[in-house]
């Protein structure tokens, strides 16, 4: 069962599942080979990926792919489901501190276009709904939420606002006028503490006037109040404080994942394995008690492979930064495929990799974590983290991957460009990924390899 | 001392009671058009800017859009000075939560304008300044009526800017296709918009960008400061009771859901002092599209577009600006009017190819 690590394309999988079910793989309910998304959904993007063979990539690979069917089978089963859009971390933290409750992120239909190659047709629909190019690929939400065959519909709306990205705030009043209801929260912006106010720590070093703090705590409260209506159940101090620890323990997983994989000196798993690992932090894929285990397998296969010495990328690649989630998947593998590894990433929620302080007041500490977002706060916040962790991990260079149509990439691209090259002399490279970037992959393996050749170059000298 | 301001949301009443003047910079007709990147709205960007043609000024800006709060940053980050100050508008307005929110940025911004050089005002200074602007708005609010649509932007954008107002304007007959013109910032260098719609045969009978119209203030509460409703009194979820929500009543137009609120509370009499009114004034009545829901823009809009025999909309959007572009099927289907988007490009008035679209629009309406 521990063939040496590689990747597959999607057809080398599947004779790979057949031998490892034959030498006795035991799957969850929502296993299989993963051709089977190709047929049965039409993720046909999946043919142009290339994945890690290991089983516990594969059942990574079938948690995410299979989340739609399993929120359906939930409903099945009596669960209530609520649609948390925005704040990337927060709310499922208090959905899944109660019995019968169930996030997910609507915000993750962005990645259907990729998945399919645009065969869907939701970008296409959110278009007819008024909302063009122009906007962010969430845009495919919007036509998500009309054609009702994807996700199921939540039982509850709720959606972050405030110091949120134009394009979602936008395409979200959308989809209320288009008779959606939405239970809004407010998000100050963050910002430091003037000398006469009183400070609040945050997770990941930062501060922030008490008053935001209490502000945000207000908000939340707000929205327990309601999730503890569709539950039947309150969202008490007790069943707070039972649901952070919860979801710190997902996130202690990922962060010694993140510790094995980045820090080795050659790659364990690969980016775009690490890319969706990554994202359960932020929504445990609507099941925070299987997203443990998915993790837990992840980083035995990491240390199994680390032992064993046997790396997936070779030891000369360089070790990169990846600011930003990618719309199109292929780009992660891009990288690799131009020499480079994953070893740090700010997929815009950074603060979903902190834990949440334990000692404080459930409601005081989720209100910390939320306001601790990268994305509600000064880029200059958010480019002093990365330099952090560039240090930390000897990292040799940065990508810095725009969203197209995204209100914030504009301004803070060049910021972060800015920042690290200055603090810290490493190459960094923008870059635009769109939903499926097969047309633009000769200039944007072209960048890449410019960038990986530059940090040989430094190394070199 | 002089301090730009780039929100119609910001008390200047409370500017003003500091001693400090208040320059909008939608007045700011000759500043030269800037660069701009592929994605970034121009006004955030010539606000970015701002402090190239005005070193030493103190720039306000706001978080009423993801642009402006990016483009404070990068005005902050290139050139730390503490002459930007970021005022965090809430984006919600139902709960008491984002009231408290829009209280304590008042006070933090009269710390930075002690800061600047502006001066504390006492109680009664603040409350003259109130009655005053009061009667300015008063003056102003009629305008919009009879008057022609760029004298009218000229007076409310000097208004914003401390301008003394003019002393009166002829009533001038609307001529022309009526017209909504609905939108974002429309700076006094891109005034040229109303002469070219006239040329095509149109006429502005509502000027609802920025700062048009619906910036414009209603009256504040007859005895201020002795009723008036405070941040702790007031009632989470209550906006005070809106002559122009009657309106929507009134005229038979279908009002938006305006969740959580209670159109028949008002504010709640009590103790406290005029900012506390001041703030809650401005709080309850801020018609934008950055608002979550943004139905009081809707409720604002509804009963003008039909009082004035509005037959077609003009939707101003900066190139960038995703909160007014993704309203343009929505105000469609809200309003069953016809809906052209006009983008600006940059900070210049329109060319050739907006007088032709201009064009066309008009005659399909007529």
């Amino acid at each position: 069962m521990n063939a040496p690590p590689r990747q597959l394309a999607l057809n080398e999988w599947g004779p790979r599942h057949v031998e490892l079910v034959r030498q006795g793989l035991r799957e969850p309910a929502y296993g299989g080979p993963l051709a089977r998304h190709v047929e049965q959904q039409g993720d046909v993007r999946l043919r142009h990926l290339r994945f890690d063979n290991s089983p516990a990539a594969l059942r990574l690979w079938n948690f995410l792919l299979t989340e739609n069917d399993r929120l359906r089978a939930a409903r099945g089963q009596g669960d209530k489901l609520v649609g948390a859009m925005k704040d990337l971390g927060t709310v499922p933290v208090m959905a899944c501190a109660l019995p019968g409750l169930r996030a997910f992120y609507p915000d993750g239909a962005w990645w259907t276009p990729c998945l399919m190659e645009c065969s869907d047709q939701l970008l296409l629909q959110a278009e007819a709904l008024g909302v063009d190019a122009s906007f962010c690929p969430v845009r495919a939400m919007l036509g998500a939420f009309q054609s009702d065959e994807h996700f199921p519909h939540p039982d509850l709306l709720v959606c972050s606002t405030g110091a949120i990205c134009d394009d979602f705030s936008a395409i979200a009043q959308r989809l209320e006028r288009l008779g959606r209801p939405i239970v809004w929260w407010e998000m100050p912006r963050r910002r430091a503490p003037d000398p006469d106010e009183s400070a609040c720590g945050l997770p990941g070093g930062l501060t922030a006037p008490q008053v935001q703090v209490d502000c945000v705590r207000q908000e939340l409260e707000r929205i327990g109040r309601e999730l503890g209506s569709l539950a039947g159940c309150a969202l008490d101090e007790p069943r707070l404080r039972a649901g952070i620890q919860a979801a710190n323990a997902v996130r202690r997983q990922l962060q010694e994942l993140r510790r094995t994989v980045y820090s080795s000196p050659a790659a364990l798993l690969p980016a775009l394995e690490m890319l969706i690992a990554e994202m359960l932090a932020i929504h445990f894929c609507s099941d925070r008690e299987e997203s443990m285990r998915v993790l837990e397998d992840l980083t035995a296969e990491a240390r199994r492979r680390m032992k064993a010495g046997q790396f997936v990328i070779g030891p000369n690649a360089v070790r990169v930064f990846w600011v930003n989630p990618v719309a199109d998947l292929r780009a992660m593998n891009l990288l690799e495929s131009c020499g480079g590894r994953l070893c740090g990433t700010d997929f815009m929620f950074a603060h979903a990799l902190d834990l949440i302080p334990e000692e404080l007041p459930g409601w005081e500490a989720l209100a910390g974590t939320a306001l601790a977002d990268p994305m509600v706060g000064p880029t200059r916040d958010r480019a002093r983290r990365i330099v952090t962790e560039c240090r930390a991990q000897r990292v040799e260079a940065v990508v810095v991957s725009r969203i197209p149509g995204a209100s914030h990439c504009p301004w803070e691209g060049a910021a972060i460009r800015h920042h690290v090259a200055e603090q810290t002399g490493l190459p960094v490279v923008e870059v635009e990924v769109p939903p499926v970037c097969d047309a633009l992959l000769p200039a944007l393996r072209t960048r890449l390899e410019a960038l990986m050749e530059m940090a040989r170059a430094r190394r070199a000298s | 001392v002089d301090v730009l301001l780039t929100s119609p949301w910001i008390p200047i009443e409370w500017i003003s009671a500091h001693g400090v003047t208040p320059r909008g910079v939608w007045a700011l007709g000759g500043h030269p058009p800037v660069d701009s990147a592929e994605g970034v709205c121009a006004f955030a960007r010539t606000a970015q800017r701002l402090r190239e043609s005005h070193p030493r000024t103190p720039v306000i800006f706001t978080t009423a859009c993801d642009q402006m709060r990016r483009a404070a940053d990068a005005a902050e980050t290139e050139a730390p000075s503490g002459d930007v100050f970021l005022f965090n508008l809430p984006a919600t307005w139902q709960t008491q939560a984002a009231r408290e929110l829009y209280h304590v940025e008042v006070r933090r911004l009269g710390r930075f304008l002690r800061r600047h050089g502006g001066r504390t005002p006492s109680a009664t200074a603040l409350n003259a300044v109130m009655r005053e602007h009061d009667q300015l708005r008063s003056r102003l609010r009629p305008w919009s009526e009879y008057a022609p649509a760029r004298q009218t932007a000229e007076a409310m954008t000097g208004y914003f800017n401390g301008d003394p107002l003019p002393d009166e304007v002829a009533p001038q007959p609307h001529t022309g296709v009526p017209l909504a013109l609905v939108g974002g910032p429309l700076c006094a260098s891109q005034w040229g918009l109303f002469e070219t719609i006239e040329a095509v045969g149109g006429c502005v009978v509502l000027n609802a960008t920025e700062p048009g119209e619906r910036c414009l203030l209603p009256p504040m509460p007859a005895d201020v400061p002795a009723h008036c409703g405070t941040a702790a009194t007031k009632r989470p979820g209550t906006r005070t009771k809106d002559v122009h929500e009657d309106d929507g009543i009134r005229c038979g137009w279908q009002r938006f859901p305006v969740a959580g609120i209670d159109s028949e509370v008002a504010a709640t009499p009590a103790d406290g002092d005029g900012l506390d009114v001041l703030c809650d004034h401005y709080f309850d009545h801020v018609v934008d599209v950055f608002q979550r829901p943004n139905s009081p823009l809707y409720n604002w809009l509804g009963p003008r577009l039909e009082a004035r025999h509005v037959r077609g909309l003009i939707l101003w959007v900066h190139v960038g600006c995703d909160l007014w572009r993704a309203e343009a099927a929505s105000l469609r289907e809200a309003f069953h009017l016809p809906v052209l988007v006009l983008d600006s490009t940059d900070l210049r008035g329109g060319g050739l190819r907006d007088l032709n679209r201009l064009a066309a629009f008009v005659e399909a309406l007529r």
